[in-house]
């Protein structure tokens, strides 16, 4: 796994442990729609940054407090990179948290974008 | 398309991992190469599409059990106690529309209902019993029931 799908400045994570979340991706003709399962993290600390066509999303959970009888996930910061380069344009990207999935639209830039050729017959 | 180590139910961390929920990770996975699909394919009987990770955890005074249900409506979560169990289900359903088609990059989510009976560990008072589900994830404290708080027993010596 390259080092660079590393987010540079992400700040120091409390718990000893982080996750990649279960994402979908999805892309039509002028945007690209992701949605990740990050439940645990309170809104106001899930962040989103797009820098040089790398999109990251970390999301700070509150580590567990009770010593678990059974334990079937682990509890931890949620992180995802992923690298669009040119195809999206930063200025529109939109990002959603509810019920502990955050969607996030990412329009794409002009040159990316789909076009229907019209196939002319004369 | 370039990915961190995948996490699957069983809970694969970047920095530290447990042997037991790699192995499950890997017989999960060994039976998705194998047949192609998921558990909930393979075996069309199972009711349910979706195995949601539970923690039971217990205080002197509660037992608290929780459950990572990211995209469900509140509404969309049964709890219930049926004699020394409790019984979660529901369904999760895409809430966001898929309008038109187009190109799937990735598709890890799962989708559907599910169901879960978890015998617990001690008697507790269903009258009291308190569920709450924020950002994703249901809590459940289930007050321990008068016999089965712990009691200190006095020590007599002669």
């Amino acid at each position: 796994m390259s080092p660079r799908t590393s987010p540079q400045d992400v700040k120091a994570v409390r718990s000893d442990r982080v996750y990649r979340p279960a994402f979908d991706l999805v892309e039509r003709d002028d945007h690209y729609e992701l949605r990740a399962d990050m439940p645990g993290a309170r809104p106001e600390d899930v962040e989103v940054r797009f820098e040089r066509g790398l999109l990251t999303v970390h999301a700070r959970v509150s580590p567990r407090k009770e010593a678990a009888f059974t334990d079937e996930y682990g509890v931890g910061d949620w992180q995802l990179a992923f690298r669009f380069g040119e195809t999206v344009d930063p200025e529109g990207i939109e990002a959603v948290y509810r019920q502990g999935v955050l969607a996030l639209t990412l329009p794409k830039s002009e040159s990316a974008r789909r076009r229907r050729i019209d196939v002319r017959s004369n | 398309m370039d990915l961190t180590p995948r996490r699957g139910n069983g809970k694969e961390s970047l920095a530290t991992r447990s042997p037991a929920s790699d192995f499950r990770g890997e017989i999960d996975r060994l039976f998705e190469r194998f047949f192609g699909q998921g558990w909930g394919d393979v075996f069309p009987a199972s009711r349910t599409a979706l195995t949601p990770a539970i923690d039971v955890s217990e205080t002197e005074k509660e037992v608290v059990v929780k459950a990572e249900l990211p995209g469900l409506q509140p509404d969309d979560v049964a709890v219930q106690i049926e004699g020394d169990a409790l019984v979660l289900s529901g369904e999760k359903k895409e809430e966001f529309e898929r309008e038109e088609e187009g190109n799937v990059w990735h598709s890890e989510r799962r989708f559907g209902s599910f169901r879960r009976v978890l015998q617990l560990p001690v008697a507790v008072d269903a009258e009291k019993v308190s569920a709450e589900f924020r950002n994703g994830v249901l809590t459940v404290r289930l007050p321990r029931s008068e016999q089965a708080k712990p009691r200190r027993i006095q020590v007599r010596g002669t």
